[in-house]
């Protein structure tokens, strides 16, 4: 039995083994069939989407190679545990960067598909998922490898895409980089001081930036409701011939950092310090891209300075219709329950359908929050946040949850019936027995049910 | 010439941009054989890889992946480099189409299964021959064309079970000892021709080659290994222990008197 951990590391889990192919034809075992699986990448979900309690791992960590790369298009054929961050050393140099980047460059290409990540720029460039134009896929009852792209098997593209891990193994994949001229952005960060004022900044910044969040005071009172910093970036043109890899951490946490030094007051004091530490109200300078995509990777396994315990991780999405009055309550539930959150979040998404059947990001606001796990109070708060999400007809992001529960899924994501067809009968995570297996029995219920109806009436 | 002058004008040679890397790599489909050689087409503009293993597919994944990072040529050649017998072609057949190299390197093993080696003879002459035998073959054949290329270089893994026998794994042990003694005489001969010879000593590697032991803080990342190397290679270093404290563990080992070390259980 191996012990694997998801980032929140509130659930470590044993799982049954860790197979680590380091070739592709070492992956035949899947068609022997003796085990359930999930591939597993750099474990940074949050909760339980990468953890399989009642299987066994497939860890995809060297299976890394880059199998072509077209200099003219700028698509890049890999190997689905290439790192994205190994993506950006291959790929900046020669003039690439990534369509669309999540928080972290420490995810696998894998991992990046399976959770159809979103970035900074989604008001412009929607999600992962768009810039995948082949996927190579092996399932469990396939002779080969199958080819799925949005064009031969959409149906298929669709459930792979944010399918969790859940529709097969993606071996490798072909991803369309987008050209970039230097490894600089031209960054805004300006202050706004109450809810209202970021709502009308972030409209503006999204028209005159790719790439746009805000970080928000959750511990704010008052007047100050709401105050936090927008950040805004556009890919330069100056420093064209620096710096064009990735920073390495400047130190790794060492030890679990005690819970008792994550709490209202230390928070609330961050806060201040982090809204202050900037004095004027807008500063506009040259950024490298990798302060300004992964500010929280200069921390090696920054997810330990919540301690032993670990923390949850919330982030919803609210439609437009809902989306001051939805923000204002969660934030005002989050701060009155004394539970408190630093790094926090906000972002407005765009219009661009996501492509994938279980895909998180839509229309409306995303808003994002850490809490430090401190028992039953937390879980208490964050199920009170999933039914204000609930009302307000939003969504929570699987690849963060922990708590949710299959009702609430089930409204969330309304293709799920849909996705169960596509599910590998020899692939299963800890995600899909607490939320997707008590569905599909309630469909089964339901059809037996209904048939059963049927023959009575026949007879 | 000294010592440092021919290093010197080695190195220079060696690490100018305009003089192109032209590496053999026997084994090539070993993990530390594939760090090495990505750390080479990172570092150097325009290497031309030659690839030696015995598994087609494999080896052409390996290819695809240095291909599309390197800008010199990438060529395959499927041989069993425990087969000796074949030895005599597979170098024909390399200094055919690369008649100058600059660099050859020896990444192949068999760990084996020490515990059967002990019982059973068949297993303990594999780990010899795959180890030991099969090198000093190339070697051998290497060093004739070798030897007229001054500046160029053989690099070899050995390992630092090589450096004293114990319980655990002196079969593996005694094959890579011996092939360290044999680089020293070889190294001997052919600083006369102005041709190095570099030993390279890793320690506990996380690889395939090791998937069976427990690993621990002692063990070392393939890619951090192949970092070390390419710089051990590209200085032209006699002989380095990879990570570098191995240097100090092995010599404190080295030193512990008999009566002691017999004792011991590590």
């Amino acid at each position: 039995m191996e012990r694997a951990c998801s980032w929140g590391l509130v659930q470590g889990e044993e799982t049954a083994e860790v197979k680590s192919p380091y070739w592709r034809d070492e992956l035949s075992f899947l068609r022997e069939r003796k085990s359930k699986f999930l591939p597993y990448g750099l474990g940074r979900s949050y909760g339980d989407v990468c953890l399989n309690r009642k299987g066994s791992l497939i860890s995809t960590r060297w299976l890394n190679r880059i199998l072509n790369f077209n200099p003219q298009t700028g698509i890049l054929h890999a190997e689905s545990g290439i790192t994205l961050e190994e993506i950006i050393n291959f790929a900046l140099p020669k003039g690439y960067f990534l369509p669309v980047t999540p928080g972290t460059k420490y995810v696998t290409l894998g991992g990046a598909i399976a959770n159809d990540v979103h970035g900074k720029n989604h008001h412009i460039a929607g999600t992962f998922g768009h810039y995948i134009k082949k996927i190579s896929l092996l399932r469990s009852d396939s002779e080969s490898l199958l080819e799925v792209s949005q064009e031969k098997t959409p149906e298929l593209f669709s459930a792979t895409v944010a399918g969790l891990g859940l529709t097969g193994i993606i071996v490798d994949a072909e991803i369309k980089l987008k050209p970039v001229k230097s490894a600089y952005l031209e960054v805004e960060y300006l202050k706004f001081f109450n809810l209202a004022e970021f709502f009308e900044v972030s409209k503006g910044f999204s028209e005159k930036y790719e790439y746009t969040v805000a970080w928000i005071d959750t511990t704010a009172r008052g007047k100050s409701f709401g105050r936090g910093i927008m950040m805004g970036g556009n890919h330069t043109e100056e420093r064209a011939q620096e710096d064009k890899k990735c920073r390495k951490p400047y130190f790794s946490m060492p030890f679990y950092l005690p819970s008792f030094l994550l709490n209202r007051y230390s928070v609330s004091l961050f806060n201040f310090a982090y809204f202050n530490r900037i004095r004027q109200k807008q500063i506009k300078k040259i950024e490298h891209f990798d302060p300004f995509f992964y500010p929280l990777d200069i921390v090696g396994e920054w997810n330990k300075c919540y301690g032993k315990r670990g923390f949850f991780q919330f982030q919803c999405v609210v439609p437009p219709k809902y989306k001051v009055e939805g923000i204002k309550e969660i934030l005002k539930e989050a701060r009155d329950s004394g539970k408190v959150s630093f790094l926090s979040v906000i972002k407005e998404f765009g219009s661009k359908p996501s492509v994938g059947m279980l895909s998180f990001p839509r229309e409306g606001v995303t808003l994002c929050l850490d809490f430090p796990n401190k028992g039953e109070e937390t879980v208490k708060l964050l199920k009170k946040l999933e039914e204000v999400v609930k009302e307000m007809r939003g969504a929570l992001y699987p690849a963060k949850d922990a708590l949710m529960s299959p009702a609430s899924f089930k409204q969330f994501y309304p293709r799920w019936q849909e996705f169960l067809k596509y599910i590998d009968p020899f692939f299963c995570s800890s995600f899909y027995y607490r939320i997707i297996k008590p569905l599909s029995l309630e469909v089964r219920a339901e059809r037996s049910k209904s048939f059963i109806k049927e023959e009575r009436e026949r007879v | 010439m000294s010592s440092e002058e021919v290093k010197k004008e080695a190195e220079e040679g060696g690490k100018e941009k305009k003089v192109k890397r032209r590496l053999f790599v026997f084994g090539a489909t070993s993990a530390i054989a594939i760090e090495t050689c990505r750390v080479f087409a990172e570092e150097e503009s325009e290497v031309e890889f030659y690839l030696v293993a015995r598994n087609k597919e494999r080896v052409e994944a390996v290819a695809s992946d240095l291909r599309a990072r390197t800008e010199g040529v990438v060529k395959v050649y499927i041989y069993d480099l425990a087969d000796i017998s074949s030895h005599k072609k597979l170098i024909q057949e390399l200094f055919n189409d690369c008649p100058k190299p600059t660099d050859a390197f020896l990444a192949w093993g068999y760990l084996g299964d020490n515990e059967a080696a002990r019982h059973n003879f068949s297993e303990a002459e594999k780990i010899i021959k795959v180890n030991y035998l099969s090198a000093v073959s190339l070697l051998t054949l290497l060093a004739e064309r070798f030897k007229d290329l001054s500046g160029s270089a053989i690099s070899v893994i050995t390992s630092v079970a090589g450096d004293r026998g114990r319980k655990r794994i002196y079969v593996y042990g005694s094959a890579k000892g011996a092939l360290s003694r044999y680089l020293q005489g070889l190294r001997n001969y052919l600083f006369e021709h102005k041709v190095f010879v570099i030993e390279i000593k890793p320690g506990f590697v996380d690889t395939p080659m090791t998937s069976g032991m427990k690993k621990n803080f002692l063990f070392a990342s393939p890619q951090k290994v192949g970092r070390d190397i390419y710089k051990g290679i590209a200085k032209r270093k006699d002989l380095f222990y990879t990570p570098w404290f191995w240097r100090f563990i092995l010599l404190v080992i080295v030193h512990i008197p008999e009566k002691i070390f017999k004792r011991l259980n590590i």
